[in-house]
């Protein structure tokens, strides 16, 4: 069965320490759900990673969105993405007719700082951040592939750019190279610029079978992979197989090409990560996705433009929500919604998330999914 | 209960001026591992206990200057590729600079914190 969302509908991103998660969490599906139009929910899928047991439940609530099953997902920051592809399947295998897809997070509420590494995890306990981890990919790139500090700091120039327009974007004022090279070290290279913030949201949408609305996005496939090991015999940086390995399923169940592609949210919580996931995508070669921010083939106006948003760099990475915060921004582009930031004849989206943190392991999980809308 | 009640970082032993860390060797496809599993990760077969030499190559390299879990920055690491097999994350000795991709490194010891030290030594 043929999988369309019929609405979605976000927060605003950023820090809200005074506004409960389950706050945000109704003023998401609402507006998703006004979005889809009338219809009984029959299940919802709910992401997230650090909020409290039965956070679906809690979430939907004071909605009455009850007596139907609730599951909730943790698949690390793609766990919305995760949330999102379990009801795709749930619609694409007929169990049910209409469902939610919740994602869902409130960091401010649990971190003051940098997310605390697991210290049951062998690097965890040596202390590795994330942000060193990508900062480890960011210098072999360097080493192997003459990466440079310009080039990973066009990424955020132009993800800041992008979400100047988005006033649902924690970060809507530009920046200059100079600013974010000058920005403070987290792990070198990384500047502060080149790292998510700390965000809190929500998003959500409403997927169904079609019904021939002229607005719903139709969902042309859904993959979700876990990594495989990644240790001495990985010849590529941490999380890129597992990416392309995604890439290449989601492709061919949709029956495309990443040069039909007119517009993709993808996975940027540090600079590199843009680099490395839309060269595993397949927009550039490997050790070539430095060139494209730097010389504007992923900027609004270029050949691909990648996250309009603002991405996680600029628009905000609340982790559990951020998978659904993209697909909403992949909905309103192919549907012709997004004003000033509109890619213009935006026909195929493409959404990628990338969960990670587990010691020896290529990704926690990866989520790519592929929507068409009708030609503007 | 405790937080964390099995230490889960490679085993680091310095003897008589020599380092070792221990780890597994599968006896069928020969993968090598710093884990304590059951089974191989890479094929299922069983596997034997190995003991691997100190000294490798650095694959990359940081420095975190950010305090995470307590630990006070600045913290110099590096994912080192040991000449036997594993891949390990390691802290580093030295100067406050980021270690270069493809320099020599050795295992020293453990950090007092108990974490894998190499240093670099080319």
């Amino acid at each position: 069965m043929n999988v369309y969302v019929y609405g979605v509908g976000t927060t605003s991103f950023g820090k809200h320490p005074d506004v409960p998660l389950a706050k945000l969490a109704e003023d998401a599906v609402l507006e998703a759900l006004l979005d889809a139009g009338p219809g009984a929910i029959e299940a919802a899928y709910v992401g997230t990673v650090f909020g409290p047991f039965g956070s679906g439940q809690r979430a939907l609530r004071r909605l009455g969105l009850l007596g139907i099953p609730i599951v909730n997902v943790e698949n690390a920051c793609a766990s919305g993405s995760t949330a999102f592809h379990e009801a795709f399947w749930s619609i694409r295998t007929g169990r049910f007719k209409r469902v939610l897809a919740l994602g869902l997070e409130h960091l401010t509420s649990r971190f003051d700082g940098p997310i605390a590494p697991e210290a049951t995890d062998a690097e965890g306990r040596s202390g590795l951040s994330l942000p060193a981890l990508y900062a480890m990919s960011a210098a072999r790139y360097m080493a192997c592939h003459g990466l440079t500090d310009r080039q990973l700091a066009a990424v955020t120039v132009k993800n800041r750019q992008h979400a100047s327009t988005n006033e649902r974007a924690q970060f809507r004022t530009p920046v200059t190279l100079e600013q974010v090279l000058s920005s403070p070290m987290i792990a070198d290279p990384l500047t502060l610029l080149q790292c998510c913030p700390l965000s809190d949201g929500a998003a959500a949408a409403v997927l169904g079978a079609r019904r021939d609305n002229p607005r719903d996005v139709a969902v042309l496939s859904c993959v979700l992979r876990s990594g495989h090991l990644w240790d001495y015999r990985s010849k590529h940086v941490w999380g890129q197989d597992l990416v392309s390995t995604t890439a290449a399923q989601a492709y061919k169940h949709a029956g495309i090409t990443p040069d039909e592609i007119d517009v993709l949210e993808v996975h940027d919580a540090f600079t590199i990560g843009e680099i490395v996931t839309l060269e595993a995508l397949g927009l550039a070669a490997l050790g070539e996705g430095g060139r494209l921010a730097e010389s504007g083939v992923t900027a609004l106006g270029g050949t691909h433009p990648v996250n309009p948003s603002g991405g996680l760099i600029s628009r905000g990475h609340p982790l559990g929500a951020t998978g659904l915060a993209q697909l909403a921004e992949i909905v309103g582009q192919l549907r012709g919604d997004q004003s000033t930031r509109q890619v213009q004849n935006a026909r195929i989206g493409l959404v990628e998330t990338m969960g990670g943190g587990v010691s020896g392991i290529d990704g926690n999980a990866c989520v790519i999914t592929v929507l068409s809308g009708a030609a503007q | 209960m405790t937080d964390h009640p099995a230490d889960p970082r490679p085993r680091v032993t310095a003897s008589n001026h020599s380092v070792a860390i221990a780890g597994t060797r599968c006896g069928s496809c020969g993968y090598c591992c710093l884990d304590d599993s059951v089974l191989c990760m890479a094929c299922g077969s069983t596997l034997s206990p190995a003991c691997f030499s100190p000294e490798g190559t650095i694959w990359a390299g940081t420095v975190q200057r950010i305090e995470v879990n307590g630990r006070i920055p600045p913290m110099i690491l590096a994912y080192i590729d040991l000449d036997e097999g594993p891949r390990l994350l390691a802290h580093v000795t030295g100067k406050v600079t980021a270690p270069q991709v493809g320099a020599r490194a050795r295992l020293v010891g453990t950090t007092k914190e108990g974490d894998p030290l190499a240093e670099v030594i080319c």
